[in-house]
């Protein structure tokens, strides 16, 4: 009895289609109406879904119909439920849900309050699309809807280029990702001759060995096409510029659901990872790389959204972390809790930004706890969870992935230092941002406080960010039963204690100014330091200096493009022969039926002359 | 029919031939669209001469019923022939073909 | 033998006046010429046995057809100006090119009526079959060729072509 799924998607492509053909000629209420609608109804029947799945305990699967039949490939359009993708299903509709309350409110005064909600709903569409395919062609469908909606909506105020080119940094560098996704699916298919996930893992597992070569690139690529949608080492370039779009889309697309879209994949596909150590290995890696590089770099910024943006890196670097030490049940409970505790932040942010008219520079902000006690909470309750203090769903989550690493048999205690230390600056950049922005004079003086739209999804997400660590996610079916993490006394203590301690440390410098921290920034090297951070340890001098600019000049070199120039040529010798055919385009009747006896001679002659070919 | 076996086939093709190709020069020299239209019916006549001639010597109403046909085609071609003659009269103050010749590339 | 000799006048009278209608300068004159042609073609569809032919020559094309003509050409009204303007019109260099290609054409013809004997045993079984002498052999000539053609490339025959064949 799984026959409504198709509906779960179905809703919000419908409340799109809508909202996209009317152009806006809908009134404001019935756009809300509208898109808050199709994504309610379809988190519904997810519930429904959901209370399903509970009762069968068992996957539940629907096909539509066959996509394509070709030489024996056919994909088919089917849905798959089981555990991991239901846990996705409830985050995207139930944040998305929420995010789309939100937006309802923030987004009113907006000229194009349609087209907001359109793409908002596509986006829905396609993640629900890439969470619930059954095989890797119908999740790149989904995959790259995503990306066209990440395009679409960071750059939804196109009136200025910078959005515009934010937007299409995001859309090219995540394209790289996707390209390597996409041979790494033509050398799946290739070798194991389908792409269905099940028999798909089925035929790796048969076919190759454990460490074969091929399934290591393989995964090597599948990994590319992760890194480059969950902005991790060496593709993250993109997520800090995509906070050009409105905050909803940065809450909705760029933290809690899109990004996650590569934690998924590799979720999905964890059977080919496990086959493939060094391909894991590298996941950690990744992972922990990106965690502490993005988490230094938080520090030093000043963009409220951009700090988030930077956590939001941080963050999914301990889900790629994870992912790479087999703890895949911790990571997607982490994926959720992160759901939960982003959105919130964002949302919050959102409210900030929304009262004190669009600014974002969090020295301009200051003493806004009292001015603003529900984004105050928010942020409270959300930094906490992102720093993982005790008792939040952030720590119960972080713990389970830091333990785990220190249990990984490939250099466990290094990863879990790495991400202690990462959890360590987590908690120091989450607490300045607070004591920053809500403490303190105050520098700028809030207007229209947030209405009862925007409060009311901030409430039920700070409840999630609390009470979230203890929701059972069902996974346990879809992944292997790991060791539950051997709670070594020491090292049980050590991880909870060191967020604590960073909110101490941030309380000292950047609320009490018991320490002094200006003599190291004002230093020569603490100001290097400070601008090698700020500008994200200059990854994007980086591309610009080796990839963008190369690139230009050959397209410089190249600019009367030799391709061009046949096609050109191509184009010339036809205009030739036009212009000397028109020549015989004389106008004059006589000439022409001249011609044509001439070549009813000539035809004539050749039938009577040419002699005849036998009959049948 | 005995008596028509004794024109011979090939005289009577012969001057269904020559008609049409008197027309058929009619056609390619004259410049007046008068003229023009009028070979074309020496044309046509011309093929009806051959089919009747053809018909007649195999001693079937194949022939005969393909003049009927060229009869009415003429007639329809003529008289459309003839409103545009007029019309083109009226337009460019001639019946010079030539001055027609505004489609060209 | 009287009929033969009628048929050879009638098409003497027929050339004759057919050369003259395409040549005159006025359009009546041609008109004119053009009806006697008509009218000697008529004497010829009765001598080979078609009288109602002959009948439908004379009642549509020389009476109905060419009235119309006579009527465009007193709508005109061109008068004496109209024989001026055809002066202009119709050189005598320009007869060159034209007379060339309808010589050719001519050839043609005489040679396929001269050898029609030996077309007609090449493709004596379609000859047989349809009776149509001459004209088939000249298409079946190209339709031989085509069909060739057709099977050297292996194509399988449309209902429609399989039909024309």
């Amino acid at each position: 009895m799984a026959d409504y799924i198709y509906l779960i998607p179905l809703l919000p492509l419908m409340g799109f289609l809508l909202l996209f053909t009317t152009l806006g000629n809908l009134p404001k209420a019935l756009v809300a109406l509208v898109g808050v609608g199709s994504v309610a109804s379809s988190a519904m029947l997810v519930l429904l879904t959901a209370l399903e799945f509970m009762t069968l305990r068992e996957p539940l699967s629907t096909t539509l119909y066959t996509w394509i039949n070709v030489g024996g490939f056919s994909p088919f359009v089917s849905f798959y439920v089981d555990g991991l993708t239901l846990t996705m299903l409830s985050v995207i509709t139930g944040v998305g849900l929420l995010i789309h309350i939100y937006s309802s409110l923030f987004m009113l005064d907006d000229k194009d309050y349609s087209r907001f909600f359109s793409y908002m709903n596509l986006f829905v569409f396609a993640m629900l699309v890439l969470v619930l395919a059954d095989n890797l062609l119908l999740l790149f469908v989904g995959w790259e809807g995503v990306g066209l909606c990440s395009y679409l909506l960071v750059g939804f105020w196109h009136e200025d280029s910078a959005n515009g080119a934010a937007a299409r940094k995001a859309f090219i560098v995540t394209r790289v990702g996707d390209t390597a996704m996409a041979i790494g699916m033509f050398l799946l298919f290739a070798h194991l001759g389908t792409l269905d996930f099940a028999p798909m893992t089925a035929a790796a597992i048969s076919q190759w060995p454990e460490g074969s070569p091929i399934l290591t690139i393989a995964c090597l690529l599948l990994l590319g096409g992760a890194v480059g949608k969950s902005a991790q080492l060496p593709l993250q370039t993109w997520l800090p510029d995509a906070m050009a779009g409105p905050t909803p889309v940065s809450a909705l697309i760029h933290a809690a659901t899109m990004v996650t879209a590569g934690v998924y994949l590799i979720a999905r596909t964890h059977d080919l990872f496990l086959l493939s150590p060094f391909a894991l290995n590298t996941v950690a890696v990744i992972g922990a790389a990106t965690l502490l590089m993005a988490a230094f770099t938080a520090i030093t910024q000043h963009d409220i959204k951009r700090i988030l943006a930077y956590s939001t890196i941080s963050q999914i670097g301990y889900m790629f972390l994870a992912l790479g030490v087999g703890a895949w049940a911790s990571s997607i409970f982490h994926l959720m809790t992160h759901a939960f505790f982003k959105a919130l932040l964002f949302l919050a942010a959102g409210a900030v930004i929304y009262s004190l008219h669009h600014e974002h520079n969090i020295f301009k902000m200051g003493g806004l706890r009292k001015k603003l006690p529900v984004a105050f909470w928010s942020f409270l309750i959300g930094s906490a969870a992102l720093a993982a203090l005790p008792f939040t769903s952030g720590f119960y989550s972080k713990d389970a992935i830091l333990l785990s690493a220190y249990e990984n048999a490939w250099q466990g205690p290094l990863l879990w230092g790495i991400g202690l230390l990462g959890a360590l600056l987590t908690s120091i950049y989450s607490f300045r941002l607070v004591f920053i922005v809500f403490f303190g004079e105050v520098k700028t003086e809030p207007s229209q406080p947030a209405g009862w739209l925007m409060a009311a999804p901030l409430l039920v997400l700070c409840l999630l960010a609390l009470v979230g660590g203890f929701i059972v996610i069902p996974v346990m079916d879809v992944f292997p039963a790991a060791t539950g993490p051997a709670h070594d006394g020491l090292i049980a203590i050590i991880t909870p204690a060191v967020p604590i301690v960073g909110v101490v440390i941030a309380y000292l410098i950047f609320l009490s100014h018991s320490i002094d921290i200006s003599p190291w920034t004002d230093s020569k090297i603490g100001k290097a330091l400070n601008r090698f951070w700020f500008s994200h340890w200059a990854m994007d001098w980086l591309y610009d200096t080796f990839i963008v600019k190369p690139y230009a000049w050959m397209a410089h070199v190249n600019r009367m493009d030799i391709v061009d120039w046949f096609y050109n040529f191509t184009a010339d010798v036809v205009r030739f022969l036009h212009d000397q055919t028109t020549q015989s385009q004389t106008g004059q009747l006589r000439t022409y039926a001249g011609v044509m006896v001439l070549g009813l001679a000539a035809i004539t002659a050749i039938a009577l002359f040419s002699g005849g070919g036998t009959a049948p | 029919m005995n008596e028509a076996i004794v024109i011979p086939m090939e005289h009577g093709l012969l001057l269904a031939g020559i008609l049409f190709l008197i027309g058929l020069l009619g056609v390619l020299v004259r410049r007046n669209i008068i003229l023009i239209l009028m070979s074309l019916e020496i044309m046509l006549n011309a093929c009806g001469l051959a089919f009747i001639v053809a018909g007649a010597h195999w001693g079937v109403a194949d022939g005969q019923i393909m003049f009927m046909l060229i009869l009415s085609i003429a007639a329809a071609e003529v008289s459309v022939g003839l409103g545009l003659l007029l019309q083109a009269h009226r337009r460019f103050g001639s019946l010079d073909v030539d001055q027609a010749s505004r489609m060209q590339g | 033998m009287l009929e033969l000799g009628l048929f050879y006048i009638a098409a003497t009278v027929s050339l004759i006046s057919t050369v003259l209608a395409v040549t005159r300068y006025n359009a009546a004159h041609a008109l004119i010429y053009l009806i006697i042609s008509l009218l000697a073609s008529a004497i010829i569809f009765y001598l080979v046995g078609a009288p109602f032919a002959a009948v439908l020559e004379v009642v549509i094309y020389a009476g109905a057809i060419m009235v119309l003509f006579v009527f465009v050409i007193m709508l005109l009204n061109l008068g004496q100006s109209g024989d001026v303007a055809e002066h202009v019109l119709l050189r005598p260099g320009m007869w060159i090119i034209p007379s060339l290609l309808c010589v050719i054409l001519f050839i043609e013809i005489v040679y396929v009526l001269q050898s029609s004997e030996r077309l007609l045993e090449r493709d004596g079984r379609w000859t047989q079959r349809s009776r149509v002498g001459t004209f088939w052999t000249l298409c079946s000539g190209c339709r031989d060729r085509l069909y060739a053609a057709t099977r050297r490339s292996g194509r399988r025959l449309s209902p429609g072509t399989a039909l024309f064949y």
